[in-house]
């Protein structure tokens, strides 16, 4: 890992076209700016390992999985029985 | 890059310990470019829906990982987003209803839940499709499932 001292105002570049700015200090939070292109998208990390392990459990656990069609089965015969058809 | 999947492609059959095993034609396989959310060697998916109800499979060609979709305006009604523009250029569509909105379902303590944060969406017209994370934290990953009462 590279780490590097920067101060609000400076910044830094991750390639050609990234660039990470400090754009202040408040207490022990670090306001950052981010300038890149459209297509890559910035997220915070524990946003993404939220919906990794979401996905996680949703796609891999087959004893889950076997649950989930139990609940399924009640979930459309509940709608369905209400639409009376 | 558009060569990646051959749309024509003969049958396939995805075998699925949880659910069975389906025969496939090419309209039902999407491509992901970007995989799912953590999972990105998983790049392509059947698309089937699960007879009788409203739900449907999208299973990974590759392997045993699958997972249950839900159209989303069976699940929550005035689900509305903005699509960025380089989701707009992966799915190859022009209009917003090219695309459509499936939420994953997921169940936790015998209760369903479904992921309003990062719904799937597919292009049928050009059989792609990705996990779109909406950056607004009035989404919640996991939305109770309800039947919808009397609609």
């Amino acid at each position: 890992m590279l780490v590097l001292r920067r101060k609000p105002g400076e910044a830094v570049m991750i390639g050609d076209n990234i660039e990470v700015q400090v754009l202040g200090v408040e207490g022990d939070t670090v306001k950052l700016g981010f300038s890149a292109p459209q297509n890559i998208q910035i997220l915070r990390k524990e946003l993404m390992e939220s919906i990794l392990q979401e996905n996680l459990k949703a796609g891999k656990n087959q004893l889950d999985q076997e649950q989930l069609l139990h609940l399924l089965d009640r979930f459309a015969n509940g709608i369905y029985g209400k639409k009376g058809c | 890059m558009n060569q990646t999947t051959n749309p024509e492609a003969a049958i396939r059959t995805v075998h699925s310990r949880a659910y069975g095993t389906f025969h496939v034609t090419g309209e039902q396989i999407y491509h992901f470019p970007r995989g799912l959310v953590g999972l990105h060697e998983y790049k392509d998916y059947a698309l089937i829906q699960v007879e009788g109800g409203p739900f449907h499979l999208l299973h990974a060609l590759s392997d045993e990982l699958s997972f249950i979709l839900l159209p989303a305006h069976l699940a929550i009604e005035d689900y509305g987003f903005r699509i960025d523009s380089p989701t707009v250029e992966l799915l190859d569509i022009r209009q917003p209803d090219e695309v459509n909105t499936f939420l994953i379902v997921n169940a936790i303590d015998g209760e369903l839940f479904v992921n309003l944060k990062a719904p799937i969406l597919t292009a049928p017209g050009s059989r792609r499709g990705c996990q779109f994370i909406i950056d607004d934290p009035s989404f919640p990953i996991r939305h109770p499932l309800t039947r919808k009462e009397g609609s």
